[in-house]
């Protein structure tokens, strides 16, 4: 998959994910990986951009005797989903024009083929 | 390799950025390591299973690509602004070292004063005590043959005695307060200077 496509679909992901509940670095990164591949390293830079973006905020919580950090989605968070699944329908009319030209060009090789 | 030891390295290898940064990406790497404990992975196992450090620094660094071209921009402008502080300072030598000599010298010379005028105090007390003691002794030699110029002598000393004890005491208050603030003036320039230094 296009590394940028992969970004963009990557941070969407992440948001839905926290939309469900509050989460944390290795859990996002696990249950991200059962849809599209991610690995920690690749995380790290999504959850601070989606910070600096507002999208998340970050809070303490204390977990067996040590702090761990948990991300929470905000309401610009949740704009971001809403977006992203608005403009998906434009993407399926690029992906039928992408795939309407293909068959074309298939059509068109069938044809020399036969002449 | 152990906890400590991999988060070591990725700091010396991400030490070009803000400590603030550079700390949030080790806090981040740490709890992931936690975590993988947590579910049952030895520490070994745990560090063994995280990607190559250099692979993680080098995208923590690429991250903050824009956040370091914007620290060497600073640091390049900071060094040229230094550069023609420094020139200019040269230039005008002439004009501000010596109104700075004339007021060092005017602050030097009134400070002087004060304390001449405690040292003088100091000298008024003494003699005042010399006196006390000159009294008390001609009062003690004129007791017998003339009792009323012995009593006068006798007061006169009290006066003084009275002169020397809260004349010494007042000008030990006034030295106190004196030395407080010299203490709380060279604290303050010390202070603006080391915090001047940690700003460069």
């Amino acid at each position: 998959m296009d590394i940028q496509l992969k970004k963009g679909l990557l941070e969407v992901c992440v948001l839905a994910l926290l939309k469900r509940e509050d989460s944390y670095g290795y859990k996002i990164t696990k249950d991200v990986s059962s849809c599209i591949m991610i690995s920690e390293s690749t995380l790290y830079p999504i959850l601070r951009r989606l910070e600096n973006s507002h999208c998340l905020t970050i809070t303490s919580k204390e977990h067996n005797g040590r702090l761990r950090k948990y991300y929470k989605i905000t309401k610009e968070g949740k704009n971001r989903i809403d977006e992203f699944l608005s403009e998906w329908q434009q993407v399926l009319v690029i992906y039928d024009f992408i795939k309407g030209g293909e068959n074309h060009d298939n059509a068109g090789i069938s044809k020399n083929i036969n002449t | 390799m152990t906890t400590q030891e991999f988060l070591r390295i990725l700091t010396r290898e991400i030490d070009v950025l803000p400590a603030f940064e550079a700390q949030r990406a080790i806090t981040y790497y740490r709890e992931i390591i936690e975590d993988r404990i947590e579910e049952g992975m030895s520490e070994a196992e745990a560090v063994g299973s995280m990607e190559d450090i250099s692979v993680i620094a080098q995208q923590i660094l690429e991250d903050h690509k824009g956040l370091l071209e914007k620290q060497q921009k600073n640091e390049k402008s900071q060094k040229q602004h230094n550069k023609w502080r420094n020139a200019l300072i040269f230039l005008t030598s002439p004009l501000w070292l010596s109104v700075f000599i004339a007021v060092v010298l005017l602050v030097f010379s009134i400070y002087i004063f004060i304390w001449s005028i405690l040292i003088s105090l100091y000298i008024c007390v003494v003699a005042f005590g010399l006196a006390a003691f000159v009294a008390v002794s001609l009062c003690l030699y004129d007791m017998l043959p003339n009792a009323s110029l012995a009593l006068v002598e006798l007061g006169l000393s009290m006066i003084c005695i009275g002169v020397l004890l809260f004349g010494f005491y007042g000008i030990r208050i006034g030295q106190r307060y004196l030395f407080s603030l010299q203490r709380r003036w060279k604290d303050n320039v010390m202070r603006r200077w080391r915090n001047r230094r940690i700003w460069q």
